[in-house]
């Protein structure tokens, strides 16, 4: 069976998470246990990088949506960057570019949590 | 050595033995006062016949069940019991016993005959009772020695009957044979092996039965031994009887000379012996859990009662490790409580490396003194401990330790056999409830394609091995309107079909009131909301065609695109539209987009999962729209169900080296205008 490779990186405030291989209904509990850690440690701002990312499945993508809802209750966010086209195509035929935020690069997202930090 | 007639059955042995002693009785009475050699002979064998199918009879009859050496010795012991009180009366009652049986009346007469017979049947159930004590916790069978030792009982008998008719003649050859059967008696005396597997209890009753026992033969010996009665009384009856009691009393006194010294000497180990049987038992119990280990809670139960037993010990308990601790699983002989207490006393805080059994003594603690714990590992990792404890100060010795070692090692791989099992029936569990999934989505599902004049349907279900969930439907409305819908439930197994036969429901309820596709996606979003899990969600494409005009409405909820074939020219449409489930404020009501087509003739309309696309070789290289677009155009002009057939050719052909992992499901429509 194909495998997920997580790695998570901190750059200030945010939290980044580096996936790599196949995300699919096998491999979304790790992806899951990353978030609940996440959130025991108060940390809920995100950037979840697709650059390694071959595959995605659907039960994939419900791990973002069950966890975005609690990332935004506490002032913080998913943002999505590095995403291959294929895998980009994925997220667009569903519609999430209407809720959540895509970025090339990663700068731009973090720019972006900075920006609302101001705010 | 084979002894005469031992082929009998018990019946028929009884049988003879009776007959016999009729046909004795009856001898008795008509020649009782007979003193010719020929009539005398004839006395002597008749009595040895009787006295043989006795023997042979309670032989049998002694072997027929499992028998208790215990109950046999007390048996024994009111036989010469009652033999004594025989004697003792007789000699008692008459003063001069030679003028009195010979001046005896024919009723005197029947009444020595039938004491007669009672001590012939006491012998010959005596003997037998000794064999069956010989024969005990034997290896090898040691039948034969006893068979010689009869051989020479006879040889005895007959050598002192020959005197009593020729004088002393052969005084030294009766001597001969009554030393040899002596020294047989002892020999075969010395086979008591049995005593050794009583346990304590038994072994001193049996030490005061030997004693009981010793002193009745030896009294029995010495009042009937060259006494009146006997000489006269059973004499007279048979020559030989007086020398077989003998004979058989003697074997008592030595026997139980024998029982009575090695009962003495086993008694002192006989604690040990104890110990060491019910060592034995307890592994024995707990192999049998080993392949029984159904019941987690009963193995768990099994442990601590079994290790109070293997190591002499009080009190036990279990601790099996959790994530980050110990927890206590099991008592026996303590509360949870205070095990938990006494384990974070005596336990040390770097437990995970302890690798041996470990003692501990301890003050007063629940009335414990000694304690001590031994790790139980699976392949060298530690699952818990197991801890012993004792009231008394000294500690566990070396036999105590050893025992609950082996027996730590046992606890081990009976919780890997408890663990492999709940795998197992895990797994069966997995099994059923995808079979139970794949069922109920075959049901929701619809086997047959909608006939109308204008339109063609086909269509490929394939379900993968963990459902997935996927959906297609048709509805054949009124004023020539079709509704067809695709849909993929996020997520597999029983859940995903669960949610799809929900869809079902809502589908086919809104389906005649909806008045646009467009507000059949957002009233159905609107019944989701609440009733799905967060992270799950629902794909789907539909569309409403009036087959009489062509027009066609189409939406698209998150789901794949559609496909048109006009001619051999591949269209593909993905208006807006966000996934069912994911978001349920206004921004799905306005992601929908609804396009509005006019078909021609003859023009194919494909909806299909991500199944399709997300089939991959053993690379695990998808196979994506273009190929699908392959496949359709290998043969643009032809029917629905070839396409369909050309479809999934071209799929399994891709997937021939690997394994299905999404359903994969296609719905193709050819739109006919009447002409």
């Amino acid at each position: 069976m194909a495998e997920l490779t997580i790695q998570t990186r901190e750059e200030g405030k945010v939290n980044i998470i580096d996936l790599s291989g196949y995300l699919d209904a096998h491999t979304a509990p790790q992806l899951e246990n990353v978030f609940n850690k996440f959130i025991e440690e108060g940390k809920f701002n995100i950037v979840v990088s697709f650059t390694e990312l071959q595959y995605i499945s659907s039960a994939g993508l419900g791990v973002f949506m069950a966890y975005v809802e609690t990332m935004r209750e506490n002032n913080g966010d998913i943002k999505f960057t590095n995403l291959s086209e294929s895998v980009y195509n994925i997220f667009d035929l569903l519609g999430f570019p209407m809720l959540y935020e895509f970025f090339k690069d990663e700068k731009e997202a973090l720019a972006k949590f900075n920006e609302q930090g101001k705010n | 050595m084979k002894i005469p007639f031992r082929s009998l059955p018990a019946n028929k042995r009884l049988e003879h033995a009776v007959v016999l002693s009729i046909v004795f009785f009856l001898f008795r009475i008509v020649f009782q006062f007979t003193d010719k050699t020929g009539i005398l002979i004839a006395n002597e064998v008749l009595f040895v016949l009787t006295a043989y199918f006795w023997l042979l009879y309670f032989i049998a009859a002694l072997s027929e069940k499992r028998i208790k050496p215990m109950s046999i010795a007390f048996n024994t012991g009111i036989i010469i019991a009652f033999n004594i009180f025989v004697v003792a009366i007789a000699n008692a009652a008459v003063d001069d016993w030679t003028r009195f049986t010979a001046s005896a009346s024919l009723i005197i007469n029947i009444i020595f005959t039938l004491v007669s017979f009672i001590f012939i049947l006491s012998a010959s159930f005596v003997l037998a009772s000794f064999r069956a004590l010989f024969l005990l916790q034997q290896k090898k069978d040691p039948r034969n020695y006893f068979n010689v030792m009869l051989f020479f009982f006879m040889l005895s008998m007959f050598a002192l009957t020959m005197n009593s008719f020729s004088g002393d003649v052969f005084s030294f050859v009766e001597t001969a044979f009554f030393i040899v059967t002596i020294i047989l008696i002892s020999i075969n005396s010395l086979r008591v092996a049995w005593i050794a597997f009583l346990n304590k209890k038994e072994k001193i009753t049996l030490l005061f039965f030997s004693i009981l026992l010793l002193s009745l033969f030896t009294a029995i010996l010495i009042v009937s031994m060259d006494s009146d009665f006997t000489m006269n009384l059973l004499g007279r009856f048979a020559k030989s009887l007086p020398s077989y009691l003998l004979l058989v009393n003697l074997y008592g006194v030595i026997y139980f000379s024998v029982i009575f010294f090695t009962t003495l000497f086993h008694l002192p180990t006989a604690e040990a012996f104890d110990r060491k049987a019910e060592e034995v038992s307890s592994l024995i119990d707990l192999s049998k859990l080993i392949t029984r280990a159904f019941d987690e809670e009963e193995l768990l139960k099994t442990v601590t009662s079994l290790s109070v037993k293997v190591c002499n010990s009080d009190i036990s308990w279990l601790a099996v490790k959790t994530v980050d601790d110990l927890e206590i699983r099991s008592v026996n002989g303590i509360g949870f409580k205070e095990a938990d207490r006494i384990t974070g006393m005596i336990l040390p805080d770097d437990y995970k490396s302890i690798d041996d059994f470990t003692e501990v003594a301890i003050e007063q603690v629940n009335q414990i003194n000694t304690a001590a714990f031994v790790p139980i590992k699976i392949h060298g990792a530690l699952i818990g401990f197991l801890f012993i404890a004792k009231k008394e100060k000294f500690g566990f010795d070396d036999d105590d330790i050893q025992s609950i070692k082996a027996f730590a090692d046992y606890v081990a791989v009976a919780f890997e056999n408890a663990e492999l099992i709940k795998k197992s029936i895990e797994k069966e569990r997995l099994q059923k409830e995808l079979d139970v999934a794949r069922e109920v989505q075959y049901k929701i599902v619809p086997s047959e394609s909608p006939k109308h004049k204008n339109i063609d349907v086909a269509f490929g279900f394939l379900p993968a091995f963990e459902v997935g969930g996927d959906y297609y439907d048709f509805f054949l409305l009124p004023n020539d309107k079709f509704f067809f819908i695709i849909a993929d439930v996020s997520g597999k197994g029983i859940s995903a079909a669960f949610i799809m036969a929900e869809l079902r429901g809502i589908i086919s309820s809104l389906v005649s009131v909806a008045e646009t596709p467009k507000d059949l996606l957002i009233k159905t979003n609107n019944i989701l909301k609440g009733r799905i899990d967060k992270k799950s969600f629902i794909t789907a494409s539909c569309g409403l065609l009036d087959m009489k005009s062509g027009k066609m409405k189409f939406v698209r909820a998150g789901h794949m695109p559609m496909l048109k074939l006009s001619g051999n020219e591949i269209t593909e449409y993905a208006p807006g539209g966000l996934g069912l489930a994911i978001n349920y404020t206004g921004i799905f009501d306005e992601s929908i987009e609804e396009l509005d087509f006019q078909l021609n003739n003859n023009d194919i309309v494909i909806l299909f999962t991500d199944g399709v696309t997300e089939a991959h070789d053993e690379n695990l290289n998808l196979l994506g729209t273009e190929k699908l677009k392959e496949f359709i155009l290998v043969n643009p002009g032809a029917s629905v169900a070839e396409l369909s057939s050309s479809i999934m050719k071209g799929i399994s052909e891709y997937t021939r080296l690997s394994s299905q992992y999404d359903d994969i499901t296609y719905v193709l429509i050819k739109w006919k205008k009447s002409i």
